[in-house]
């Protein structure tokens, strides 16, 4: 496996940083990618990962560092330049033209052109089945992407890369969305890419999956190079050690919190993607749902809202069946939820700050007038009870600091005073500042008798602030487990179905 | 209560409160140095007489313009308004207004197709999520189709209407015309309902981002058919006045209006992606486009360049709105 060659890197990332107003996402970070070798990048979300690829394939630029391929600095100000330099991405969500053949997508904005530009088509096929079979995958090349399976458009992403004389090539979660055989397969292929020296920069949420493909494992965290582990050295304990690190942030919740009598009960919800998932929440309760990206986390949360429609199933509020087909419903019956992606389905960006907290229950007089007094009364009493850090009432939240718009979202749904509050990644991508003051506002609404349903890809976060956490698998409860007794590795065991059944914390209800 | 300019610690831009109202209002102020600017060209200009005929003229307009700026603001967009206005006028003409029940009748119906024509719009909008173009663009020959069917193609007019009728358009109160105290009376009732009650606070919201207003518990289905049907009801108001005013119409004279009614609205900075925009600031839109219609004439410019020059204003407006919306995407 480690030939001289490899030892060479073709690529080398030095001294990286970026910052962006209110977070600073990489300090002084480095990677290296040899010839031919699998180098997976890790880090809990929010640690930097997309951020660092983001700059390698030119969507974002750096503030300040260096990137030199084969020994040359390049200046990689946007995508087509990243491919130009023979840097290629696969993204999580892949970037195809569903109703172009398999062959148009390979060579989209590079076909093969004879005399007065006329595409050569028939040159264009032949070269897709070429490169379709060097990978040994048997597509149809005049098949509309649209009607492959999401493994097969991977293959056709991997085709369109190989057949541009790659160098480096970028693979964000590629396993994320496939089945266990379907992620073999692509194992296979990924030999293969090796084999031809391409350097593969790796990332996955899947620790035994790392373990199985990386040659070398490096490990960011907050946005800073913690360190490169070699072959030998790749354990799924050290890389969770590393990922983890500073415990400090972290105080474990260990008092105990008084916790009531059930408030959300859901009973055998099912969705399209939801197979029926039971669990009850009680009050002053701080419910954790984990589960690897695709389990159905969010999905489970949105159809208890009535976002997304429900197959089947019950969900009872306070003893009380509720309808919910529409999350006015659900609010109304006293729930509250911040979604998983704030600026796009939470905020009002070009709105105030006042508005953004009020919206969801505006004051009206008897003449059906909105009472702006107590608009901004509300909005003042919860930018000083949360510290949301804004110039003035009438600031547009775009403006705000991640931190601070999250803040604005969770005042939206104190403001309602609601039993249950549901909070979907609620500290996705802000800083470990604002994090901390986050958890802990959540302790407090838990200790006031709020009961809390929290759903994080981050498990230190989950163990912080949890009573129980609930562990998601393919739509289905994999286990629940109380949060003081359980480790990060079990829940990753529960996650990715070493571990199944039941768990110590059914023994609650 | 306001906190003008506390320790600013975020990123945005930090001008305070003032600045921003100054910002939020500023085509007033080209209003404001649009009609000193013409005072001092024409003689003729800043009399009374000329006043009201300018806001007379802007009133038809204004009414529509304050109902699309619902509609826009929404998310929306109607084209029809114009077909649903001259069907609205021909309709109010041929119910032969010439007793106090036939008023009634003339004003009524008219309102009543408006309400119509909003509700078909706002369904297939709202509901089967139809492109609001290309709906309303329907409509709109569906609408001129079937005030051609009911005047026959012919002229349509009123000998000698009931006074109350004729008053509608062509009355004063003192020395304002009653068309513009419509007008104003429509800018007022809109500017409150958008500004001060729920329902103005949810269609912003709708139009600035559905998905999280919808996570907000707000109906947006429902808010949106509101807005066509706010729009259709203001297109068919526009209607009757015109009717009342001119009192002999030819079938097909609600073309264009559309277009100057979209045009006044943008200018007057409602966001074309929706969420944003001010019923007031449509105001001003109506009266920079009247003025400038003003004084084209007074200058004895041809209407082929006057219709260059406007079209010219609507895509600068549409252009102004998009690079503000990009800088601060």
């Amino acid at each position: 496996m480690t030939s001289p060659k490899q030892e060479i890197p073709v690529l080398v990332m030095e001294g990286i940083s970026k910052s962006f107003p209110g977070v600073q996402a990489l300090k002084n970070v480095r990677f290296d990618l040899r010839a031919g070798e699998v180098h997976a990048l890790l880090g809990e979300n929010g640690a930097g990962k997309s951020t660092l690829i983001k700059i390698l394939c030119g969507a974002y630029r750096k503030d300040s560092g260096h990137i030199r391929l084969e020994g040359r600095d390049l200046d990689v100000n946007n995508p087509a330049d990243a491919r130009r330099y023979g840097i290629g991405t696969i993204h999580q969500e892949l970037m195809l033209v569903p109703d172009l053949s398999v062959a148009e997508n390979i060579f989209l904005g590079r076909e093969p052109v004879r005399a007065r530009g006329r595409i050569d088509w028939k040159a264009m096929h032949q070269e897709a089945r070429r490169v379709l079979e060097e990978l040994c995958v048997s597509i149809d090349s005049y098949q509309p992407v649209r009607t492959l399976s999401v493994a097969q458009k991977q293959l056709v992403e991997i085709a369109k890369a190989l057949s541009q004389n790659l160098r480096v090539l970028v693979m964000d979660e590629p396993t994320s969305a496939l089945t266990e055989q379907e992620t073999a397969h692509l194992m296979d292929r990924i030999m293969l890419l090796k084999k031809k020296g391409i350097g593969i920069l790796y990332i996955s949420h899947r620790l035994e999956e790392i373990m199985s493909v990386a040659d070398r494992a490096t490990i960011l965290r907050d946005g800073e190079y913690i360190g490169t582990l070699e072959k030998g050295e790749i354990s799924s304990n050290r890389i969770i050690e590393m990922m983890v690190g500073r415990q400090d942030v972290y105080h474990r919740w260990s008092g105990q919190r008084k916790i009531g009598e059930p408030v959300l009960e859901v009973q055998h919800l099912t969705t399209p993607i939801v197979k029926d998932v039971s669990f009850t929440l009680h009050k002053g309760e701080i419910l954790g749902i984990a589960g690897l990206m695709g389990s159905g986390r969010t999905e489970t949360v949105r159809a208890v809202f009535g976002i997304d429609p429900r197959l089947s199933g019950r969900i009872v509020l306070q003893g009380r069946e509720i309808s919910v087909k529409h999350p006015q419903k659900a609010i109304s019956a006293g729930m509250g939820f911040a979604p998983e992606d704030r600026k796009d389905q939470a905020l009002f960006l070009g709105m105030s700050v006042r508005t953004n907290v009020n919206i969801a229950r505006l004051f009206l007089n008897r003449w059906g007038l909105r009472r702006l007094t107590e608009e901004r009364q509300v909005a003042q009493s919860y930018i000083q009870s949360l510290d949301i850090r804004t110039p003035h009432l009438e600031q547009e939240t775009l403006f705000l600091s991640g931190g601070n718009q999250q803040k604005v979202v969770i005042a939206r749904w104190l403001s309602t005073n609601p039993q249950v509050l549901i909070l979907d990644e609620p500290t996705r991508g802000i800083d470990v500042s604002a994090k901390g003051e986050i958890h802990e506002l959540m302790a407090q609404l838990a200790a006031k008798g709020m009961a809390i349903l929290i759903v994080s890809s981050e498990l230190p976060e989950l163990l912080t602030v949890c009573d129980r956490i609930l562990v998601m698998r393919e739509g289905q409860v994999a286990g629940t487990l109380m949060a003081c007794s359980t480790t990060q590795a079990e829940i990753i065991a529960y996650a990715t179905g070493q571990l199944t059944g039941g768990g110590a914390g059914e023994t609650r209800d | 209560m306001r906190q003008g300019t506390s320790s600013v610690r975020t990123g945005g831009p930090n001008q305070s409160w003032y600045a921003a109202i100054l910002q939020k209002y500023s085509i007033w102020v080209v209003l404001m140095l649009l009609v000193l600017g013409m005072g001092l060209l024409s003689d003729v200009f800043l009399t009374w007489g000329n006043i009201f005929n300018v806001l007379r003229q802007a009133s038809i307009i204004g009414i529509v313009a304050v109902g699309m700026t619902f509609v826009i603001i929404g998310g929306g967009f109607d084209l029809s308004v114009g077909a649903v206005l001259a069907f609205s006028a021909i309709m109010s003409i041929q119910m032969q207004p010439v007793t106090p029940g036939r008023t009634a009748l003339a004003v009524l119906l008219p309102l009543l197709v408006g309400v119509t024509t909003g509700t078909v719009n706002g369904f297939l909008v709202g509901f089967l999520r139809v492109n609001p173009f290309i709906t309303t663009l329907g409509t709109q020959f569906v609408a001129l189709g079937i005030t051609l069917l009911y005047t026959n193609g012919q002229h349509v007019w009123v000998w000698n209407p009931d006074p109350v009728y004729a008053a509608i358009g062509g009355g004063f109160l003192g020395p304002v015309p009653i068309p513009v105290l419509i007008f104003a009376g429509v800018a007022a009732l809109g500017h409150l309902v958008l500004s001060y009650t729920n329902f103005g606070q949810y269609l912003m919201a709708t139009g600035a981002n559905e998905g999280a207003a919808v996570l907000s518990g707000i109906r947006t289905l429902w808010i949106k058919v509101a807005s066509f049907i706010i729009v259709g009801t203001t297109a068919a108001l526009g209607g009757v006045v015109l009717g009342s005013r001119v009192k002999n119409l030819d079938p097909t004279a609600g073309i264009g209006y559309e277009f100057e009614i979209i045009t006044a609205v943008v200018l007057g900075g409602t966001s074309l992606s929706g969420g944003r925009g001010s019923v007031l600031n449509t105001v001003a839109g109506v009266l920079i486009l009247t003025l400038i219609a003003n004084a084209m004439t007074l200058l004895n410019i041809s209407h082929h360049y006057q219709l260059v020059i406007r079209g010219l204003i609507l895509v600068g407006s549409v252009a102004l709105d998009a690079s503000s919306r990009r800088r601060t995407a």
